[in-house]
This record gives C-alpha cells, structure tokens and sequence, in this order.
C-alpha cells in the first residue's frame, strides 16, 4: 500500500476520487409507506402516473407487470413488494419512476412503482452514514446510505442492486 | 472527418470487399489449374488492378505493393508468359487472406500479418520466375472524381392549403399569440403568409390589445396534409376566432414516390388529391450516397453488367427507425379499426372503406419497408465453397459445392443469425456425412462428393436445404450411441427417420463424437436450439448410401408477425397465426380426463394433448371456466400438435414483435411481447415451448 | 431562464411536470392550490402557468379567472390541466381566460412539446 502511496500518478487518481465524493448528489425521494426513500436523480428518466401493466407469467411478486413507454417493453417493479411491506392500493398519487439500471451485460430501463414522490434533496455522499444500529427493516444490499434531510432521515437507495431482478 | 476523401475511402473499402469475393468466386470456380478460360483469369486480373489502383489512390502503400505483385503475376498467366499451375492457384488463394487483412489494417487498424504477407509476396516473386522484372506500368490511378451533383429537386408538389383565420378581437386575453399559431404551421410545410388590415379602425378607437388583422396563409408541403392535422393547430382557439380551409389541391406526387403507394386519405369530405400512382418501377433509385470513384478500367463496365441491380448504401440504423415508425402506424391502424365495425357505426360506410384501404396500404408499405432489410442469402452462402475446399484438403476428400437460390432474400438479422448452424451443418456434410474418394469408389460413386446449400421461398418462409450425396446416416449406430448416452431405453422401439432425428436430442453428442473439424464442442441440438430461437424448424432425411437433406424452415422476418389475438380471463395473448390450423368448439364430454386434469381430446381420428393456458400462465381467473368455454385452438410445431384451451377469439391482426429481454428477461412459453391499438401490452405465445411442455408432462 | 408555475394539490402531478420542465433547463415553482398559486403569481412574474382544474381551497377556474385580473398576467399564456371525462370543464376555463389545456394523463414529452411551442 506504502509503495503505491508514494507513486504520484496514483496519488492523483486519489485525489480526484476524494474530490468526487465531496460533490455534492441529487437525490429524487419518494413515499413509500410512511417513510422517506431516494434514488440518484441522475438515474431517473421520467416520472409517470401509474397505469395498468401486463401480467408477466412466472414473475416475482415484486414485478407488477410491462407497460408500453412509447413503443419499448418495459416492466416495472412494485417497490413495496421488492422491499417487503404490505402492499397498497394504487390511487391518484401513485407514480412510477422510469429508471435507467445498469447491469453486467448492460443497460436496462425498468420503472418502480413508488406511493407518492416528496422532492429533490441534495446530498453529501460523505454525510450519508449507515451504521449498523439502524434497524431500516429492509436488506441492507438495497441500501446506498441514510441522508439527514432537515427534520427527517431519507434512505438512499442502490438502483441496480434493488433491480437486479430475480428472474 | 471533414475531408472528402474519407467519404470515398469507405466506398472503397467496401469495393475492396467486393473485389476480394469476386477473385475468390472466380478461383473456386477453377477446377482444373490448366484449364482456366482467359475470360476468368482477366476477371481476377481487373479485380487485382483495381484494388491496386484504388489503393494507391488513398496512400495504401502495402496494398498497393502486395497487388502489384499479384497483377505482374496474373498479367503474365493472362498474356501467356506463364502457365497457370496448381502451385499459382494455391497461392492466390493465400494472396486473398493477405488482401483482407491489409484492407481491415487500412479500414480498422487491425494489426497487419507480416510474416504472412511477407511469405505469400515472396512465394509470388518466386512463382513470376527468378528476377522478376516488374513490366506493369505506374499504376493507374484512379481519379476520384466528385460524383455528379445530386440529381435536381423533383418537382414535386404535395397538397397546397389556404387558411383564411380571422381571430376574434379580444383573443390576446386568453394569452394567445395568432402568431404562434401561424408559426406552427411551418410545422405542417412551407407558408406563405399575407395580413389583410382592412379591418382595422381608425387610429382614435383603436384599442391595442385588440386584433382585427385577417391573415391568409397558404401552406405548401410535398406530403398531403390532412385537413383535421390544420385544425388541430387551431385547436385551442376554435371557438376565438373564425376559420375557412381551402385545399388548393397540388399536383400528384410524381415518379419519385415509396416503393408502396401512398396510403389515400381515407375520409370523402377530405379530397385531397392523391391518385393511385402506381409507381412503375420498383424505385430504383440512382444512388448518389454510393457515388463511386469514376474509374476508365475496363473492369466497371463488366462488373456492373453482373451486377443484376443496383443498389444504395443506407445506415442500418436508418432503416430500422422507419420500421419502428411503420409498426407505430400498423398499432394506429388496427386501433382505427376498431372503428370500423359497420354494426356499430352504420353511417361509417365510407369510413370503413376507406379504413380497409388504409389497412391494405399499411400491409403495402410494410412489406416494402420490411423488404428493404432483406438480403440475398448469398451474403450467407458465399463462404462455403471456401470453407469446403480448405476442409477437403485437409481430410483429403474429394467435394465440390452446389449454390441454388442464391439470390433468395431474407431479412439480415436472420441471416446474421443462421450463421453458425449453418457453418455447422456444411462441416458435419464434410465431415461425417462424405465418404472418401476411396470409399465413394468402392461404393460405385463418382470420385467427387456433392454439398448443396439450396434455398427458396415458400408462403412467408424460407427454406434452406443442406445436403450431401454421402453415406446418409447410419442408424444403427445413432441408435446404439442414443442408447449408450441415455437418449432412449435399450428396449426403445423406434422407426428409422424417429431414429435419425435422435441427432438433434440434448445430450446426443458427446466429446468423444466431436472431431476437431464439426467439433468446438457444439452438438447438433444447440442448432436446433438456434433454429428454434429464430422462430424456425429443422429436420432430417437420410437414405443410407445415398445422402441426407438438412431442411431449415424460417420465418422471412423477425420484426412482424401475423398473430391471432385471444383472451384468457382478461388477458390478451397473442398466437402466431402459422402456428394455428384450426379452432374448434368441444364438448367437455370430448375431453379426456385423468383424476381432475384434462388431458387429451380426439382430433382428426389422433389423440392430441391438451393444454389449458390458465393454468400454463397462472391467470388470475377460474381455471374450470375454460373448460366450460370448450374452445380450443389446435397448434403444430415440429409435426406435433396440441389444443389450447382460451375464453375467447378476438382479432387477427399483424403485431410488431418486440423482446422481452431488453428489459425484462425471457420468459418461458413466450417468445416475445407487442403493443395493442390501445396502447397496452400483449404476450406472444412460443407455440414451440409449449408444446415440447406438455408433451413433457 | 423562463419561469413556469405549476398548480396542483397531486404532489406526484406537480413533481411530474417540475420534474420534467426542470430537466429541460426551466424554472419550476410550484404551489399546491389556486390561492397558493395566486400568491406566488402576486409575488413574482411568470412566463407561463400550468394548472390543474379541480383542487382545494381555491379550484383552477377561480385562480385562472383571477390571475388574468392581474395586470401583469393579461397577456401570459394558461394552460390547464383536464382530464377526459371534463370537456365541458375546457370550455369553463377558456371562458375563465385560459390560453389552451393539455388532457391528463399525458405523456411528459408532450408536456415538453407543448410548453416549448406556447414559450416559442
């Protein structure tokens, strides 16, 4: 480690890493029973109403089905289920988040369906914390780190390891 | 990216290319070294000029050099000097393999061969004769002349449309700009705007934010514009202003039109004036994107002669995005005929008609389009020969390659796709299926063995034969290997031809079958399975001393399917109508039962499994409630059927196929997913897997 | 930098459209009804306005009949937010002053399209 410290190309390669994790993120954060989550807003295409899918045969409980965004197949994902809460009726403020995951064998679009979107909160990679105590009820895989919004705690979400479907 | 020459460099490359194959076609057309015609040894002389000539001309130094070399060989067999010996012919077959790596150094970068390039140059210096003189003249450059200019603007008028729009005084206080609107037609085409300001009033009553300006605008474009597309500009402020549409007609779109005809304003009140002109020709289009560098070698003229059509060159990306343009109009289509239904809406008479016009130039256009993917499946077929001779003379057969059909176009992912079962099927005629000269001797054969690659056209299909006149399969010993392997019991009674198709069981082949030639370790059931995967079939016959036909069956394209539409429940599937031999009605008494399940009915004096799609997919429904419907399609593939139990037949109709996989993932039973004239999405069922399914079960 | 105010008591709707005219480089305000909206158009000039029809406090008639009041905003492009089944609601709000509608649910690049042509 000490050898490679002292070369100085890789000691700048350092320095921009550290530089990046100080940029400060935007995260898009949403409702989903009672408490705050966000996704990179940089990963979000669009936001849509909520509209019927397509049953999929033999899919996880978790994919509510495919719907027609302008002409391409694309599954969407009831982000209550995949988390594990009880799962609730879609009304007016139900949206889905068109998401941009990126995979191993590439890209893929899938939308998740999410109760009602909160705002945009900006972030500190760095201030964003998860320690062990917090008990967030859902797999910590899923889990990119907590963010201090103000008065509440807003828990920043890996989308591609949320959407890597189990298929 | 700016220099010019860079535009004709990418022709050339593609020249090259071409010039390549046809020194190739030409030697294998070659059966005996001394018995070449003058007419095929100047034909592989000009190609090797040409490369030369090109080459030069975009600074391609090592091409340029090694064809010299080439050309002072060929010039010498050509005029005489030289006799043309197998040694030649060989080594012209080695100068091809240099040739293509110099050009993918020049067109990609590719690391150059040298050692190999070195070796064939000085095996072609040797051949010209001890010193060879090089006698060629400088080469002769080829002037890239600058093509002629692109061809004048076909005058082509489209509709011509007058719009008279006299907005209401106080429409400025709703926040509209007459303007904005007027601009929004440029949309639509070119206008031509005059104001009549007749109206007015006298400087001391007027009021400013009053309007009482009349516009006319006339709106010219080369498409027919369609009187409700003006009105929809105006949609916002019909009722603030007042309006009068004139079509001021415009001549018929002249020669140069799509290859289908242009799909008719199908409502009455709209006369928009667009005779059925039939195109005469089949748009050949004179291609000014291919501009080619002039060049005075005699070789143009003759190579353009065999050249049997013309063609242009257009980015595949081009063409795929007016597909998915045209599949947006089949799903607008379809959702306009819904409409259609006279019983609904009896005053629609001329609606309807016009909307089976539409339909019937949708099903035009689409094919036209789709056919501009098509491509020879020579594209395919071409390396064989090459392919055969090098195996030959490493096995030290005797084969000559048949090419029938040739010029039979299918679209180009498929023949991307048929690639490797292909390469697979020809090395296994080679390898396995041709005797040796010996063999074929004492066999009372021609010394000389036979592959055929064969294809033709057959009701939205095309087939492909590979064939051999070899030994043909030997059946007992498949039988005994499937035996050994666990593909069938010892006690298995089977026919032949059921035997033969063994070949294609998982698990059939195993290493030790494999020679390194048909080998890399692929059995015959992954072609199969990369037929399947194409939406097609392949089968077998063999006679045993006289050959075996390898028969692929595929769908021409991949992108458009004719579907029957059903429903499960709520559910819409959709089933590929070429699957689909008939739908009937049952009895629940004419359905077999074991315990609660329903397996079987009678069909045609045949038992057939029975297969009950709620269940299959898990509907959300009663899954008795199909079988008090009794409606059943009966399905084949591969020579097997099966009914499907559904609720309800609704329409049949051309789906554009989408993947699931781009996504999502694939999904077993189905091949595939496309969207509805509402938008939705609908699951294309894999008739195929589900058969093999329940035939498991 | 055009300013564009979005109207709406659905969070989600308004997230929608902020969310969308911001990433087309606009500046998007939001206000969760017509009196709110009232307030901010008080407080600041807007190019264009979008909102919805049916909200609390103060529905989008009242607020379009009352920002076209306001001398700043006589000439400002409206559009209002419909769904279907309210046609007849179209025909209140142009009487109330709205400039044109756009019919939920709607695809957000038709938002875009048409918010550019109405800017233009």
């Amino acid at each position: 480690m000490a050898e490679i410290q002292n070369n100085p190309a890789s000691q700048a390669i350092e320095d921009i890493d550290e530089l990046d994790e100080n940029v400060k993120s935007e995260w898009l954060s949403f409702k989903l029973a009672g408490l705050d989550y966000a996704v990179d807003i940089l990963r979000v295409q669009e936001i849509r109403v909520w509209q019927a899918s397509t049953r999929i045969p033999y899919s996880p409980s978790y994919v509510n089905g495919l719907i027609n965004l302008r002409g391409s197949i694309v599954p969407i994902v009831d982000l209550r289920t995949r988390l594990g809460m009880d799962t609730k009726e879609y009304d007016s403020e139900t949206v889905v988040l068109i998401m941009d995951v990126e995979f191993e064998e590439g890209g893929k679009t899938i939308g998740i369906i999410v109760d009602a979107i909160s705002e945009v909160v900006q972030t500190d990679v760095n201030n964003s914390q998860l320690s062990p105590e917090f008990d967030l009820s859902i797999d910590k895989n899923f889990v990119a780190g907590i963010a201090d919004d103000g008065d509440k705690m807003v828990i920043l979400l890996k989308v591609d390891t949320l959407l890597d479907l189990d298929i | 990216m700016s220099d010019p020459l860079e535009r004709f460099k990418a022709v050339f490359f593609d020249e090259s290319a071409e010039a390549i194959d046809a020194i190739e076609r030409n030697l294998l057309n070659v059966d005996d070294a001394s018995d070449m015609d003058s007419e095929t040894i100047n034909d592989i002389f000009r190609s090797a000029h040409s490369l030369k000539g090109g080459s030069a001309t975009f600074g391609m130094g090592s091409l340029t050099e090694f064809t010299h070399v080439m050309e002072t060989l060929l010039d010498k067999v050509r005029a005489n000097e030289l006799s043309l010996t197998q040694d030649i012919l060989d080594c012209l077959f080695s100068s091809l393999d240099v040739l293509r790596n110099l050009v993918s150094h020049y067109q990609f970068e590719d690391e150059i061969n040298e050692s190999s390039m070195i070796e064939v140059r000085s095996e072609l210096e040797r051949l010209l004769d001890p010193s060879a003189s090089s006698s060629a003249p400088a080469a002769a450059v080829a002037s890239a002349a600058v093509p002629a200019s692109a061809p004048a603007e076909s005058a082509t008028d489209g509709t011509h449309w007058r719009i008279e729009f006299a907005p209401d005084p106080q429409i400025m206080m709703t926040g509209n700009d007459p303007l904005r609107y007027i601009e929004e037609l440029t949309d639509l085409g070119e206008i031509e705007v005059s104001c009549k300001t007749s109206g007015v009033p006298q400087f001391g009553t007027l009021e400013p934010t009053n309007i009482h300006l009349i516009w006319t605008v006339e709106v010219k474009s080369k498409e027919p514009i369609d009187e409700e597309a003006l009105k929809d500009v105006f949609l916002w402020i019909e009722d603030e202003a007042e309006f009068t549409f004139t079509n001021l007609g415009g001549a018929a779109p002249a020669a140069v039109t799509p290859p289908a005809p242009v799909a008719e304003a199908p409502s009455g009140q709209t006369p928009v004036a667009t005779p059925e002109v039939q195109p005469q020709t089949q748009a050949t289009a004179s291609p000014p994107a291919t501009a080619q560098p002039e060049k005075k070698a005699p070789a143009q003229a003759q190579a353009s002669k065999k050249r049997a059509s013309q063609s242009i060159r257009v980015d595949l990306e081009k063409i795929d995005s007016l597909i998915n343009l045209l599949g947006e109009l089949v799903i607008t289509q379809s959702m306009l005929s819904i409409y259609g239904d006279e019983e609904k809406y009896p005053q629609f008479e001329r609606l309807s008609e016009g909307l089976s016009q539409l339909e019937r130039h949708t099903r035009d256009l689409q094919e036209g389009v789709m056919r501009i993917r098509m491509l020879p499946i020579d594209f395919c077929f071409s390396r064989f020969p090459r392919m055969v001779r090098d195996l030959a003379k490493q096995l030290d057969k005797s084969i000559a390659v048949e090419i029938i059909g040739e010029n039979t176009e299918v679209d180009k992912t498929v023949i991307e796709e048929l690639n490797d079962p292909l390469v697979h099927l020809v090395r296994n005629c080679v390898d396995h299926g041709l005797e040796t000269r010996d063999e074929r001797i004492a066999a009372g054969k021609s010394e000389t063995g036979t592959v055929t690659l064969k294809a033709f056209h057959q009701v939205g299909n095309i087939i492909i034969e590979i064939s051999d006149d070899g030994a043909g399969l030997n059946t007992e010993r498949i039988r005994k290997k499937a035996i050994e392997n666990g593909v069938i019991k010892a006690n298995s009674q089977l026919n032949d031809q059921s035997i033969h198709e063994l070949i294609f069981a998982p698990g059939f082949s195993t290493a030790d079958a494999v020679t390194d030639l048909s080998g890399r370790g692929v059995g015959m059931d992954v072609v199969k399975r990369n037929i399947r995967g194409l939406g097609g079939t392949i089968d077998v016959r063999s006679t045993e001393g006289e050959g075996t036909v390898f028969t692929i069956r595929l769908p021409l394209t991949l992108a458009i399917l004719d579907g029957q539409l059903l429903k499960v429940g709520t559910e819409t599937y959709i089933i590929p109508m070429l699957s689909i031999i008939e739908s009937i009605q049952l009895k629940s008494a004419d359905i077999n039962k074991v315990g609660r399940r329903d397996v079987s009915f009678k069909w045609r004096g045949n038992f057939i499994p029975i297969l009950n799609l709620a269940e299959v997919f898990d509907c959300p429904m009663e899954q008795d409630q199909l079988i008090e419907s009794g409606l059943v399609v009966v399905v084949e593939s591969d020579n097997k059927h099966c009914g499907i139990l559904v609720s309800e037949l609704t329409n049949h109709q051309q789906v554009v196929v989408k993947s699931l996989e781009a996504n999502y993932d694939k999904v077993e039973g189905l091949s595939g997913a496309t969207i509805l004239g509402d938008g939705s999405v609908a699951l294309i069922i894999d008739v195929g897997a589900l058969i093999t399914r329940v035939r498991m079960h | 930098m055009k300013k564009i105010l979005t109207v709406d008591d659905s969070a989600s709707m308004r997230a929608m459209v902020a969310f969308t005219l911001k990433a087309q480089g606009f500046d998007v305000t939001e206000a969760v009804h017509g009196q709110e909206g009232l307030d901010k158009a008080t407080a600041s000039t807007f190019d264009l306005i979008i909102s919805d029809v049916n909200m609390p406090v103060m529905d989008g008639i009242e607020f379009i009949t009352n920002v076209r009041k306001l001398e700043a905003y006589r000439f400002t492009p409206i559009l209002m937010l419909t769904t279907e089944s309210g046609l007849d609601k179209k025909q209140e709000g142009k009487s109330a002053g709205a400039t044109g509608w756009i019919v939920k649910p709607f695809d957000p690049q038709k938002l875009v399209a048409v918010v550019n042509k109405v800017l233009k």
